[in-house]
């Protein structure tokens, strides 16, 4: 009886010392795993779309966290409904509270080439609450960029 | 001098701008962040920053989207 005792008692220590490598590198409790909903109501207030979008209601908004160093940045690719109402959304959760809204992991979001101002992309830094500048166009005057034509 | 570039080691010239370091990793600057010693470094100022050794910077390219 008492070999399966210690069996398992080697097993327990292994198990936990498994787990507390694994916690030991990943990222610390507190840090989100998706774009809040506070967050998106901040970037949908604020973004000022370029002059040849269309209002931000005809667009799918589809939102991800991407990692840089310390800072988890968000990203949020904007598609015309229109255009691309049949994209693929596997991965990406409707956001109930906000019509058209998704969110999930970076790897998810939808990745579309060209299309010109049917798809808009926006950077945003939740800490400094500021949108980051990722075209020569974006930054003070329009804070998301429309994608370029093949 | 010597970068931190995405945890790699690198070589720079002296007084080489942020910019002229993407154009050395061949990276065109389109759909991309870059952190410099933690903060975020405004793509505005990529020909005006002028990096220095030691320097830790991580870049990242925004796919989704386009």
């Amino acid at each position: 009886m008492e070999r399966p005792v210690k069996t398992f008692c080697i097993a327990l220590s292994a198990l936990v010392a498994a787990a507390c490598s694994f916690t030991k590198d990943a990222d610390p409790p507190d840090a989100p795993s998706i774009v809040s909903t506070d967050t998106i109501g901040v970037i949908e207030a604020r973004v000022v779309l370029p002059p040849s979008a269309e209002p931000l209601e005809a667009y799918d908004r589809y939102y991800a966290l991407e990692r840089i160093g310390q800072h988890n940045l968000v990203h949020g690719v904007f598609l015309l409904r229109r255009s691309f109402g049949d994209v693929d959304r596997t991965g990406m959760v409707s956001l109930g509270s906000r019509p058209n809204v998704y969110r999930g992991a970076s790897t998810d979001l939808p990745i579309v080439a060209d299309g010109g101002c049917a798809v808009v992309s926006v950077v945003f830094d939740p800490v400094s609450s500021s949108f980051v500048q990722i075209e020569e166009e974006s930054g003070a005057q329009f804070t998301a960029v429309c994608n370029g034509l093949a | 001098m010597r970068l931190t570039v995405n945890g790699e080691t690198r070589e720079a010239p002296d007084q080489a701008t942020l910019a002229d370091l993407l154009a050395s990793l061949g990276i065109d600057g389109r759909r991309v962040a870059v952190e410099r010693n933690r903060e975020i470094a405004p793509k505005s100022l990529w020909s005006q920053i002028v990096l220095a050794e030691g320097d830790q910077l991580e870049i990242v390219q925004f796919v989704g989207g386009g």
